[in-house]
């Protein structure tokens, strides 16, 4: 759920390139345990990643959901549509990870608003771990 | 797996997952991933909408296809350093839904330099249609 308290994200009030987010997050041992249960299949959850590595897309969620909601006031009834994830580096328990969102697009398409944000997350030395784009129709 | 080719042991096709979406595990994912917008998590709310329930996550459904990839690979490692997923939602996922992942290798690669070997990929609703549908390059080293 959206941070009320933020200032409102609106689709004319973003730009490209504007830099939405440039935020640090902590990876603990709890979240990853937290998230595998979270996704866990009626088959034991055995991706067959060692103990103490976060499941592959586990980073997307400190982009939009976790960090861009709680930094600003994000209308409800946003459709996601589509979405890219790279990994370019395992994430471990006790990582600080640097998220950075930006907004790659907007356009307006059959009549509906279109935002693509571009999410870029790296180690505290700058080494890039993830990116990710998020396709959304945006609320009206 | 069937169709392995000889000389990489890429499969043809990768382990298939199928399970039961229900809303605890919305609710569930909804509070570590903050993705708790009404339409998943609220059923008053959502009862509401044109979508008329709640539905499941993007995201969520998203993690659980590359959970289906990271358990078809011998080297998942070698995914989370090199791997893509990509993506589009066709349609909305249900609580009580049986969902399957899948995931077929295409006959043309993708993967620059031919380090990569591609896949479709695609998560079947209750009546078989794609809610999900899209691809994955994964590293050949994550295989064999």
């Amino acid at each position: 759920m959206s941070n009320p308290e933020a200032p409102d994200l609106t689709f004319d009030g973003m730009a490209v390139g504007d830099v939405l987010v440039d935020s640090t997050v902590t990876v603990t041992a709890e979240s990853i345990a937290q998230f595998r249960r979270s996704i866990a299949t009626d088959t034991a959850t055995l991706d067959g990643l060692e103990e103490g590595y976060a499941p592959p897309t586990m980073a997307a969620m400190w982009t939009v959901p976790r960090v861009m909601f709680r930094e600003w006031n994000v209308p409800v009834g946003g459709i996601h549509a589509r979405q890219r994830w790279q990994c370019t580096r395992p994430i471990r328990a006790g990582s600080a990870l640097r998220v950075r969102i930006s907004l790659k697009e907007k356009y307006v398409r059959k009549d509906r608003p279109w935002v693509v944000f571009e999410s870029r997350l790296s180690d505290l030395d700058g080494v890039d771990v993830a990116c990710g784009e998020m396709t959304v129709v945006w609320p009206v | 797996m069937a169709g392995m080719t000889a000389e990489l042991q890429v499969p043809n096709e990768l382990p298939s997952l199928s399970w039961t979406l229900t809303q605890e595990q919305i609710n569930a994912y909804a509070e570590v991933a903050g993705a708790s917008d009404p339409i998943h998590v609220d059923p008053e709310f959502a009862k509401e909408t044109p979508l008329g329930g709640t539905i499941g996550q993007g995201f969520l459904l998203f993690a659980v296809m590359a959970e289906q990839i990271t358990r078809g690979l011998d080297h998942p490692e070698s995914w989370l350093s090199d791997g893509v997923l990509d993506i589009r939602f066709r349609a909305p996922a249900r609580p009580g839904d049986r969902l399957t992942m899948r995931a077929v290798r295409m006959a043309e690669e993708r993967g620059p330099n031919d380090q990569a070997a591609t896949y479709e990929v695609w998560c079947e609703g209750p009546d078989g249609q794609r809610l999900i549908d899209g691809t994955t390059d994964i590293p050949l080293g994550a295989f064999g």
